[in-house]
């Protein structure tokens, strides 16, 4: 329950746009700007985990 | 908690108004999103003032409650629904792609990416509200692993979104009233599906 919480926080209303949003960037850049920014935004949560 | 600010209480207290700031910013734009929903789903489909206001006492209402059951949590789990839908929906959009439209070609280095970028940064964001999250798990050692897990689902689910979505509307008509609306639902009108 505590993992599909924060998966459901995650994922709000910008899915109505990433599809587009994709189609504009490329599926090469796709694949990297999700990668990247989701490890950045990981590894902040990770750091407030560690000090909590 | 003052050893995070050097021992400075003045440094925590403009840490914390300016997290309140933040909060304050984002309930707004999340009203007008909800206003915004409401004015299609209601008559007499156009912004009055009554809509915020309704609106904002009954959500004001609703804080109330869930605090006081102490279920708001739980109740943000149950919206794993809605995304559940859209992933059902993207199937679909899938298997009736070829509408014999050509109007977009899928390319592997577009020019969006900045754009993207820009708003993957804050669809990835959890940090706002997922300590209170794990606090309602009494398992503290393994939080580390749940926030791990958590983005891994969320990666996926954006990569599945956005390839089946982009591959999905590749060969459909972009049927928007004005420029403005930039969602995926100005690929679908009502009534023509």
């Amino acid at each position: 329950m505590t993992v599909v919480a924060m998966v459901n926080g995650m994922i709000g209303g910008l899915i109505l746009v990433l599809p587009i949003m994709a189609l504009n960037a490329g599926y090469i850049f796709t694949l990297i700007v999700i990668a990247i920014t989701g490890f950045l935004s990981w590894y902040s949560c990770f750091l407030c985990v560690e000090h909590c | 908690m003052l050893r995070h600010f050097n021992g400075n209480k003045v440094i925590k207290i403009i840490y914390d108004i300016i997290v309140w700031l933040s909060l304050v910013l984002i309930d707004i734009l999340y009203l007008s999103l909800i206003v915004v929903q409401w004015e299609g789903l209601v008559p007499p489909y156009e912004y009055t003032i009554v809509n915020p206001i309704v609106n904002a006492v009954l959500l004001f209402i609703l804080v109330f409650v869930l605090k006081y059951f102490d279920f708001g949590a739980t109740l943000m789990a149950l919206g794993i629904v809605s995304i559940i839908a859209y992933v059902l929906f993207l199937i679909w959009v899938v298997v009736t792609y070829d509408q014999g439209y050509n109007n977009y070609e899928y390319i592997p280095f577009g020019t969006g990416y900045i754009n993207m970028a820009a708003a993957m940064g804050q669809a990835f964001s959890i940090q706002s509200f997922f300590i209170p999250v794990l606090k309602k798990n009494k398992n503290p050692k393994r939080h580390g692993f749940y926030v791990l897990i958590a983005y891994v689902f969320g990666t996926i689910a954006y990569y599945y979104i956005a390839y089946m979505g982009s591959v999905g509307i590749l060969h459909r008509d972009y049927v928007a009233a004005s420029g403005v609306q930039v969602t995926i639902e100005g690929f679908f009108p009502t009534g023509a599906w």
